[in-house]
């Protein structure tokens, strides 16, 4: 007990110390890019310190629902479950952040807001679409099947991911290739101000599940509690 | 595979005995054709301007028409409490599944090929001897719809007060980019003639098909258990 609170103290100090400075890095330290070098929109660009990383956690957070639904699956214990229940809320939300994030700078750099040609925004946005039909999912199930409907609609949901991916090779990606030309085109500025920007992020995503998490085991303990004593 | 044949021949069997959902299926996707004829009717399309519109028509008419079928695959027998039946009985899981999978294909399929008649009769419209390649694509896209929807259906039933809305919602983000996409683009090229440029998509489509099935059989059993 006293292990965990010490490790959330820690976890706490490292988010805000990683937030503050990735805000710092991403619009100081970072330098803009050029229009020369093909960019029409330098300024906006700057979002990308704040849409990747978005954009990782959300994956992240969708890889553990994958995880903890196979988990419980296995051997169905309550704390698989609410793992994932705490991390698929969290993926939404960032997921919601990159796909609004994504347009802002979309309409500066491109003149347009969405392009369904591009194949990354339309995969994930088709994630965020499965992820709200999970949660909606869980919201309209029965306790007592919940857990185990969920987990395999989770599982399907993120083994749809790379199929979709493969679906989707056909057509003309106009998404900019970070991970591909990170050699070339990307300066080590630029890729320490990413690299903050995900660690501050993927911090910021631990402490909010652990506060789901225990959020969501102090709901159940209530329930057990109502149960008890005879209530609803 | 036997007990899964004898599982469909029975749905099937107690399906033509009342019509009901065939009858509706067929209705609804009557409905779908003149709403899209009333849709287009300010434009009054020619043959050449409706050409790029035959397939995105014809597949929306199949899904949301099959989706209908699907609803009631399983609430038919949860509600009767005739599923409890099914699981008590000495075979595999999975193999309620797999008659599932053939029930629900053969009607499925049976509204798709009137859903077809009528966009003839409503849009007047000539195949140019291309009906057998989009028969090939129906087939198949089709049926990897059905390998889907079957499993999200028996997710979906759980769901008492929703379940309506929710077979939609969770089917819709699945099989949007595996297989709306290229049984849309498959069916558009094989209308223009060339099965052959279909092949890519037609190949994604039986591999999805197989891996569908595949998920579904590891993860059926946890579906129904109680």
């Amino acid at each position: 007990m006293k292990f965990d609170k010490r490790l959330e103290t820690v976890i706490l100090i490292l988010t805000v110390f990683f937030v503050l400075l990735s805000i710092y890095t991403a619009l100081i330290y970072t330098p803009e890019v050029r229009e020369e070098d093909g960019w029409s929109a330098p300024k906006a660009q700057k979002i990308f310190y704040f849409h990747v990383p978005a954009a990782w956690v959300s994956f992240l957070a969708f890889g553990v629902v994958f995880i903890m639904s196979v988990l419980y699956l296995k051997n169905s214990l309550r704390k698989w479950d609410t793992i994932a229940f705490a991390s698929a809320e969290i993926g939404v939300v960032f997921c919601t952040l990159a796909i609004v994030t994504g347009p802002i700078w979309g309409k500066a750099e491109w003149g347009v807001y969405w392009r369904w040609e591009d194949t990354k925004l339309t995969i994930t946005f088709v994630l965020w679409l499965i992820f709200l039909a999970y949660l909606l999912l869980r919201g309209g199930v029965e306790s007592e099947n919940k857990a185990r409907l969920a987990a395999v609609f989770g599982i399907i949901g993120f083994a749809c991911v790379p199929l979709s991916f493969i679906s989707s090779r056909i057509w003309q990606s106009m998404h900019p290739n970070v991970v591909a030309t990170s050699e070339g085109s990307m300066s080590s500025e630029t890729g320490i101000g990413l690299l903050v920007g995900v660690v501050a992020f993927s911090f910021l995503y631990m402490f909010m599940l652990r506060k789901r998490i225990a959020i969501q085991e102090m709901a159940s303990k209530i329930e057990d509690l109502k149960e008890k004593i005879g209530g609803i | 595979m036997s007990q899964g044949l004898a599982i469909a021949i029975k749905d099937i069997k107690t399906e033509f005995r009342t019509k009901e959902m065939v009858f509706s299926m067929l209705v609804f996707s009557l409905f779908v054709m003149v709403a899209f004829y009333f849709a287009f009717y300010f434009y009054s399309l020619s043959s050449e301007a409706l050409e790029p519109l035959v397939s995105p028509i014809l597949w929306v008419t199949f899904f949301f028409a099959g989706m209908f079928g699907l609803l009631t695959s399983f609430s038919k027998e949860k509600d009767r409490g005739s599923l409890e039946g099914l699981m008590l009985c000495p075979m595999d899981r999975s193999a309620i599944y797999f008659g599932k999978v053939l029930s629900n294909y053969f009607l499925i399929l049976l509204v798709d090929i009137f859903a077809l008649i009528f966009f003839v009769l409503f849009f007047s419209y000539d195949f140019n001897g291309n009906l057998l390649p989009v028969l090939v694509v129906v087939f198949l896209g089709t049926f990897c719809f059905v390998v889907s929807g079957t499993l999200i259906s028996g997710i979906a039933v759980n769901a008492q007060d929703i379940r309506g809305v929710l077979i939609p919602i969770l089917l819709i983000p699945i099989i949007l980019l595996t297989v709306l996409m290229p049984s849309v683009n498959a069916t558009s090229k094989a209308l223009e003639g060339d099965i052959i440029d279909a092949i890519p998509e037609l190949r994604i489509l039986g591999v999805f098909a197989v891996i569908y099935i595949a998920i579904a059989y590891l993860l059926f059993d946890f579906v129904l258990e109680e």
